[in-house]
């Protein structure tokens, strides 16, 4: 079973990419943080769950636990996950656990978070802020960047954009992505359905 | 061990004058060694926590930890909540870690039939005479109990989740829940530091400003945290308080001052802080402390990767009053290789410094 994480703080949009790639089939499983979240999905796989517990000293086991679950059944091809907790801690110490314990029962995907840009160019991921500094954390982890909303994002921002990523992760891909505009869509596809692995926070 | 080699003083020393600031030549190292001693000694989790809580197995596999890693600092015992006293459930695998899958105020209608010392059971009183093995065998080290912080006990007892909403739909009964609470931690610590420690750890991962906000925090957790260092001032013990979330940052300037205006003689910071916005608000006026990430750099290695991330905080930190820790407890499963890496390079660093 692949496992691909979607990470980001709420409202940056992660459910909503998720949903527009049309990733999730009937052959993908999916944890969500938010169970209000699974509407969006229902009538498209019947494997959904959500993480229940807010708790940031319980997501490692929560998280291990969950995928448990989904595994009680039949074993789906891939499983997509959101963060468990309250979505503004980092991702890596729930994959690290898996890949330090079962990375030969799993093929785990790159991690990939989801930041909006308006948010970035507002607190340019600087560590004085706690925003800013949540921001730094999850781009420093990420093996993907994906820059939602990016039809409100002009060129010049965009150059900002890159800029204030690159400089605290220079080995991340960056996407622009929009679910107006479609823009980056296709890509997010390829890369959760291709053979990109977790990498970056097992180097960094 | 260490600190007896170049210093003729002894770990307990070292850590409690570090602690009050009066010295900061050398660097002592605490691990909060809540489990992992279990691997060290090859021993099952449910074989300390049988029918009746082992002490002398537990001390043992303190011990053999210590004696693998050479840190100055131990929490004396292998530790779990003692919440069975109040009717809640705890889980021991065999090979895991206890957790608490029982809430003794999932009803919160028992909280007028319980009675803040209960939490003086077998459970606790097997830690407790853990810790007096330890401290018989090893008097040169420094000993330091594990308990909960105000909102982190109170959770264990209502459920984060449940608890959460209460502070939001009923603000009066959350509060009530936190002050018993405090009530319950009181009591065990003093049960397990008296006579035998220097230093209480008020471990807090839910008295968090990012999970309850800084309001919430600043009313529940804070006033919390200050009765319990006073306390233990009043018996001559040193007071620690490791909240977490975000404390680094200028938005939360005013949360980190109050945190140490509580009076406590250390402030360990979680994950995902920068150590030196840290320092900003503690230099001078208690000890700091934190240090390699538990959950990536030592579960995953590599080695080289451990000695870095280790040299960067003693590059940050080390002429301060600083206390060197992982990012947050040491559990079993973590790869004792690893903590050894992180351990040897702040030895190696303290005998150059010498």
């Amino acid at each position: 079973m692949r496992i691909v994480h979607f990470a980001g703080i709420p409202g940056s949009g992660k459910t909503s990419i998720i949903s527009a790639s049309g990733i999730v089939s009937e052959d993908c499983a999916i944890i969500l943080n938010n169970e209000h979240s699974a509407e969006v999905f229902t009538g498209i796989t019947e494997r959904m769950d959500h993480f229940p517990f807010k708790s940031p000293c319980a997501r490692v086991r929560q998280y291990r636990y969950r995928i448990e679950l989904i595994e009680q059944g039949p074993l789906p091809r891939m499983l997509i996950t959101e963060p468990p907790g309250n979505c503004m801690e980092v991702s890596s110490p729930m994959l690290n656990a898996i890949y330090a314990t079962e990375r030969d029962r799993f093929d785990i995907g790159p991690l990939i978070t989801v930041i909006d840009g308006q948010n970035l160019l507002s607190n340019r991921a600087s560590k004085r802020s706690t925003d800013g500094l949540r921001t730094f954390n999850m781009i420093d982890e990420s093996d993907v960047v994906l820059v939602s909303k990016s039809d409100l994002i002009d060129d010049a921002d965009r150059d900002v954009i890159m800029g204030i990523v690159e400089s605290i992760n220079e080995d991340a891909r960056v996407i622009f992505t929009s679910t107006v505009t479609g823009e980056g869509i296709d890509s997010v596809k390829d890369i959760v359905l291709g053979d990109s692995v977790y990498s970056r926070p097992l180097f960094n | 061990m260490y600190a007896d080699i170049t210093f003729r003083m002894t770990s307990k020393e070292l850590f409690v004058e570090t602690l009050r600031l009066e010295r900061n030549d050398r660097i002592p190292l605490m691990l909060r060694d809540l489990t992992l001693g279990l691997d060290a000694a090859n021993v099952p989790t449910d074989a300390v926590f049988g029918n009746t809580y082992d002490p002398e197995l537990s001390a043992k596999s303190v011990l053999a930890l210590q004696g693998m890693m050479g840190h100055d600092v131990t929490m004396g015992c292998i530790s779990t909540y003692s919440l069975e006293a109040f009717g809640g459930i705890t889980k021991y695998p065999s090979d895991g870690i206890p957790y608490v899958s029982g809430y003794p105020l999932a009803e919160l209608e028992v909280l007028d039939s319980l009675v803040p010392e209960q939490i003086e059971s077998d459970l606790l009183r097997g830690m407790r005479r853990s810790c007096e093995i330890v401290k018989e065998r090893r008097p040169d080290l420094g000993l330091c109990v594990n308990v909960p912080g105000p909102m982190t006990m109170a959770g264990f007892f209502r459920g984060v989740e449940a608890l959460m909403m209460d502070t939001i739909e009923n603000p009066d009964v959350a509060k009530r829940i936190v002050e018993f609470s405090v009530d319950v931690i009181s009591h065990e610590m003093r049960f397990l530091y008296d006579g035998i420690a220097e230093a209480v750890f008020l471990a807090s991962a839910t008295d968090n400003p990012d999970m309850i906000g800084d309001d919430q925090y600043l009313a529940l957790s804070i006033d919390g945290v200050r009765r319990l260092t006073a306390e233990a001032h009043d018996d001559g013990i040193l007071s620690i308080f490791h909240p977490h979330g975000v404390f680094s940052t200028d938005d939360r300037v005013d949360v980190l001052r109050a945190s140490i205006d509580t009076g406590i003689d250390g402030f360990q910071f979680s994950e995902g802080n920068e150590p030196l916005g840290v320092l900003e608000s503690c230099d001078g006026r208690c000890a700091i402390m934190g240090g390699v990430n538990a959950y990536s750099t030592l579960l995953l290695g590599p080695e080289k990767r451990i000695v870095r991330d280790t040299n960067r905080f003693l590059d940050d930190l080390a002429d301060h009053h600083y206390i060197m820790t992982c990012s947050c407890s040491v559990n079993r499963g973590l790869p004792l290789e690893n903590l050894k890496a992180m351990a040897d390079t702040l030895h190696a660093f303290n005998e150059g410094r010498a």
